[in-house]
């Protein structure tokens, strides 16, 4: 987040305007796609004036018949529609950061936040804004690192199941020594050699 | 007899020879108490490796430290509890490089919730469970190794070596505690520690024998090298016709006063160690004279602070606090015991803790006229909701409670109360809105003099 990106409000604006065509099914879905996520990026990176990935690269784009990789494809569909934005074709040094992102950086949030939230829901609309940002090195103009981390932390889905899971974990280890503690094994320890 | 169903495969992974025999005549000596407990040291031989290297830090790296500067591993210890330790990690309130503005952590804090002491990652198979007997007040649970018990033997060794004596390796018997109270664990073992020397816990109580002379014909028979146990409990010993005598006497648990310490080193002809140990921690200090406890672990860090917290100047009195212990599954940062003492430096030798005090070292007499231990208050109200209780016995036998809790549970306790020291004893009950902000509530005190005293 060391740079400045664009206005939040605008890309948040362009994010809700987003053609209804990338939220359609990605192909290869079971059954038939409707959208190329693969042939969508890598036109954008032609766009941006990026490196082509290789064909093992471009695998990593792969949706299959589960319903979180058929959203993850829509993420990435939309994203690209958001980094369409002028102000990201005129940067090229932001091309590898950007196949990244769209590679890779989707994956957690896909878990938690459906594509049509994205656009049609004004938090979502700026969680993603904002996590698309990160990715590339960027906040939104007129924010410091600190408020543009505050806010992000405030709406960050993956971060959130991220702390539900360890907590959900903390809580099954605790209860798994609680019940190791009232076993009765535990209980038949030899005593210590001396009173305390 | 509480046996919990595990094999002596699993109660004595490491049984020998030696220590087959020593467990058998323990077992099955005529004269022996009603064992109620049965149960083993199971250790295996990864843990008596880990307890032999402990050996060798308490022989090598005891190393004082200088009034005002920490330990070197105070700091690392700290940061990893950090990291690993749920309770730890929870606290709002750190600091990662200033020691002293660590919050303190208290007696209550472990109560609550000792499974959150336990750090991520440390292997729950063979994890073991301690009920404190509650001698100063409330039960805790400890979560605990199966080699911690052995792991007490070289800090007892080491202090045994101070007045000349070493525990011998395959004696029939090594250590007998002995306890007075009603209602205790009974029970033998043996130590591969210490070569399958066995180890008696007994009670002195008249109903934990088969006949009242069976006590002493079975302890001169064990002919133990050493006696551990609260002074009351000691005291109950000299009152058994022993022919045998001992190498040397432990006390421990409760505070033991100078005349006691006499006492017991006239009657058994042998030197008395006075250990400072908690449940929480292990061993801490021993003295082997009056006024002076010297730190005993290589690996417990001792301050003393003020009652908001902060450290003491050298000297000044105040709360013993501890970093660091023995049990793995219960790591101490800046544990607020309850106890009070200065200390003092040395220029060559372990720090000490002088005038060491607070532990409620108390015997109750009842309306009967019985003296009984203040752990059997602690095992009557065991049952009993209440936060926190303190017992007075003033000099004219009347009882005055204070506690905090609600209408039925302070009746509960009253009962039990009638019902331990007679119906016809005089209890006054004060409910304290406010308990006392110790983390150990000096739970029982007494203006009569105890027996023997």
């Amino acid at each position: 987040m060391s740079d400045e990106g664009p206005q939040l409000e605008a890309l948040t604006h362009r994010l809700a305007e987003c053609p209804p065509e990338f939220l359609l099914a990605p192909d290869p879905v079971v059954g038939g796609g409707e959208i190329d996520v693969t042939a969508i990026v890598c036109d954008h990176l032609r766009a941006i004036g990026g490196r082509m990935p290789g064909a093992a690269e471009l695998a990593l784009l792969g949706v299959h018949a589960a319903p979180a990789s058929a959203n993850r494809g829509r993420l990435i569909a939309v994203a690209t529609w958001l980094l369409h934005d002028e102000w990201f074709l005129a940067r090229p040094a932001l091309a590898p950061a950007v196949w990244t992102l769209l590679s890779q950086g989707l994956d957690d949030l896909a878990a938690v936040v459906s594509a049509q939230d994205v656009v049609r829901d004004p938090d979502r609309r700026e969680e993603f804004v904002r996590v698309c940002l990160k990715h590339l090195g960027l906040r939104p103009r007129g924010e410091t690192v600190v408020q543009a981390t505050d806010r992000l932390n405030t709406l960050d889905s993956a971060e959130r199941l991220k702390v539900v899971r360890q907590t959900r974990d903390a809580e099954a280890r605790a209860r798994a020594i609680r019940e190791k503690m009232a076993a009765d094994a535990a209980r038949a320890a030899a005593a210590r050699y001396a009173p305390e | 007899m509480n046996d919990f169903g595990l094999s002596d495969d699993e109660l004595f992974p490491l049984l020998d020879e030696a220590g087959a025999a020593n467990l058998r005549r323990l077992r099955e000596h005529p004269h022996a108490p009603r064992y109620n407990w049965r149960t083993g040291e199971r250790v295996t031989s990864a843990g008596l490796a880990n307890v032999r290297t402990y050996a060798e830090r308490v022989a090598s790296q005891r190393t004082p430290w200088e009034a005002g500067r920490l330990p070197p591993w105070v700091m690392p210890f700290v940061a990893t509890c950090r990291r690993d330790v749920p309770f730890y990690r929870a606290r709002e309130t750190w600091s990662d490089d200033d020691f002293h503005a660590l919050p303190l952590t208290r007696r209550d804090d472990i109560r609550r919730r000792p499974w959150s002491f336990v750090p991520d990652g440390h292997p729950l198979d063979g994890l073991i469970t301690y009920t404190t007997s509650g001698t100063t007040g409330t039960r805790l649970q400890i979560p605990a190794t199966a080699e911690l018990p052995n792991r007490y033997l070289p800090l007892l060794e080491h202090a045994l070596s101070t007045v000349g004596v070493r525990l011998e390796r395959g004696r029939r018997v090594s250590i007998v505690h002995a306890c007075a109270q009603r209602g205790t664990v009974v029970l033998c073992s043996i130590s591969s520690y210490l070569g399958g020397a066995g180890f008696v816990k007994v009670n002195l109580d008249p109903s934990d024998w088969n006949d009242p002379a069976d006590a002493a014909r079975f302890l001169d028979d064990c002919d133990a090298q050493v006696y551990t146990g609260d002074p009351f409990a000691l005291s109950r010993l000299t009152e058994i016709p022993l022919r045998t005598r001992p190498a040397a006497i432990v006390s421990a648990g409760t505070s033991l006063s100078g005349g006691m310490r006499e006492r017991l080193s006239n009657h058994f002809n042998c030197p008395v160690i006075d250990l400072y140990s908690l449940n929480e921690s292990g061993p801490v200090a021993f003295s082997i004279a009056d006024g002076n406890h010297e730190i005993l672990p290589p690996d417990v860090y001792v301050e003393i602070v003020d009652e908001a917290g902060r450290p003491c100047a050298p000297g000044a009195r105040g709360e013993i606090v501890l970093t660091g212990g023995l049990n793995p599954c219960l790591p101490l940062v800046r544990y607020a015991t309850g106890d009070f003492a200065s200390i003092t430096h040395n220029t060559n030798g372990m720090p000490r803790l002088t005038g060491l005090q607070g532990r409620g070292a108390i015997s109750f007499r009842t309306a009967r006229g019985e003296w009984i231990n203040s752990v059997d208050v602690t095992t009557a109200l065991s049952h009993v909701p209440l936060p926190y209780v303190s017992l007075h016995q003033s000099a004219d036998s009347a009882l005055t409670l204070h506690t905090c809790g609600d209408e039925d549970a302070v009746s509960s306790a009253e009962s039990a109360l009638r019902a331990l020291f007679g119906e016809s004893q005089s209890i006054t009950t004060v409910a304290d809105t406010q308990p006392s902000r110790s983390s150990k509530p000096i739970a029982y005190s007494t203006d009569l003099a105890p027996p023997n005293s």
